[in-house]
């Protein structure tokens, strides 16, 4: 039988997503999901603020601790800030702790002083670029139309250049997706292993952007096309995520990536303010505010009646899911994505089923060999 | 076959990540579905360490 529920293992450890300056950012990519707000207004968060979350959260969790710095554009708060944060961790480490950090950058601030002290405190550091010159300037753009991706491969440079490999998120829309091949071919022949994010709008928030959304056949056919020059490449240290997590599940092994795995709780965002909802994508969101640390203990929060009925929700079978052979490996996908509310059916769920069939066949001819 | 080494390293690298499918038993023995429960001082479960990072890919939580 079938349980009601899909239980995920109860969650020893959260990691959280901090946007110290909230949705504040130096460019205006259109498909933002923030760029209905005020991105021009830096609010950076409080230095007090700053310095109470990360001590109750390295008291309330022990292990592996993952801090993720988002925005925004989370390099606006200045190196000073990111200086403090090492500062405050220092002073609550304790035995058991191993603290990670990462940053997701659109690096077009990145200098030789943030690549040294990104180098000096091990930041794993993720780069938004959305391929080719001709697919990233198409949306990743600056508040006067300029597009950035001169910048940003400066800023790749950089990096690379004081010993960082950093690692890209691609945002496909609708465009792109005619140019996956040459995508792939630009990320290949730069060295860098990416990610793709899929744009779709689901509550129609960013109407200009309405034909941009990705459509179940145009998911496939890219990702399809990923995995065709991914064997072409054959190589054995080229990754991408989707692929990765695609064969994972194949494998019945826990992917990384959240929206495969089902863990999507054991995340939690902390807005520059204090706010803390579930995830950047469902910021703003009031009836998902879990809490406001400026108020509450981060232990009350993520206890509170509101954090556990989000849990609920996520992690209700679906009825389309109880027949399914991918339930285990897909977990009805990112919740962001279940368009029409947090218990409806993923939508990229005849993706999920024809990607894990389409490899499942291409592990299975490989491992006869 | 063409993609055999690609596949056969993807292969590895999956090969000691825990498993996705929980049984029955594990899924029952789960107390709740809302994860957190613990405070400080309480003992750690091994049952899940929460996400597996292995590198910046596995940190950034977008579908």
């Amino acid at each position: 039988m079938i349980p009601s529920v899909i239980l995920t293992a109860p969650i020893d450890i959260m990691t959280p997503i901090i946007k110290i300056v909230g949705d504040a950012c130096n460019l205006r990519c259109r498909y933002c999901f923030y760029n209905a707000n005020n991105q021009t207004t830096l609010h950076i968060m409080d230095m007090k603020l700053l310095e109470r979350f990360i001590g109750e959260y390295m008291a309330l969790f022990n292990g592996c601790l993952t801090f993720i710095w988002h925005g925004g554009e989370p390099l606006l708060a200045g190196l000073p800030f990111f200086e403090s944060i090492i500062r405050f961790q220092q002073q609550n480490i304790r035995t058991g702790h191993v603290i990670y950090n990462v940053v997701q950058t659109n690096a077009t601030l990145v200098n030789n002083d943030w690549a040294e002290f990104f180098k000096l405190h091990d930041f794993r550091v993720g780069v938004s670029l959305d391929g080719t010159k001709e697919s990233h300037n198409r949306f990743r753009t600056y508040n006067n139309g300029n597009g950035s991706f001169d910048d940003v491969m400066k800023g790749l440079e950089i990096l690379r250049h004081y010993g960082i490999d950093p690692g890209v998120i691609q945002t496909l829309t609708h465009d792109n997706c005619s140019r996956a091949t040459d995508d792939f071919n630009f990320f290949v022949s730069a060295g860098l292993g990416w990610g793709i994010n899929t744009y779709l709008d689901g509550d129609a928030s960013n109407p200009s952007m309405s034909d941009q959304n990705i459509s179940n056949e145009e998911l496939v056919s890219v990702i399809k096309t990923h995995i065709d020059l991914w064997l072409d490449q054959d190589i054995s240290n080229l990754r991408i995520r989707e692929i990765e997590d695609f064969i994972a599940g194949v494998l019945g092994k826990q992917a990384a990536g959240c929206t495969f795995n089902g863990t999507c709780t054991a995340y939690f965002l902390v807005e520059y303010n204090g706010e803390i909802y579930p995830c950047d994508r469902l910021s703003h969101q009031k009836d998902l505010l879990f809490g406001d640390i400026r108020y509450q203990s981060l232990q009350e929060i993520l206890n509170g009646s509101v954090r556990l009925s989000y849990a609920q929700a996520v992690n209700t079978l679906h009825s389309d899911c109880e027949t399914c052979d991918w339930q285990y490996a897909c977990h009805n996908g990112c919740t962001h994505h279940r368009v029409g509310g947090i218990g409806s059916k993923y939508y990229y769920c005849e993706v999920r089923k024809a990607i894990f069939t389409y490899l499942s066949n291409k592990v299975d001819q490989a491992l006869q060999h | 076959m063409q993609g055999e080494v690609a596949i056969k390293a993807a292969l590895k690298r999956h090969e000691n990540r825990p498993s996705n499918a929980l049984s029955l038993e594990e899924m029952r023995a789960a107390k709740s579905p809302s994860g957190f429960t613990q405070g400080p001082g309480e003992p750690w479960s091994n049952f899940n360490q929460g996400p597996i990072f292995e590198n910046w890919l596995d940190t950034s939580p977008h579908s």
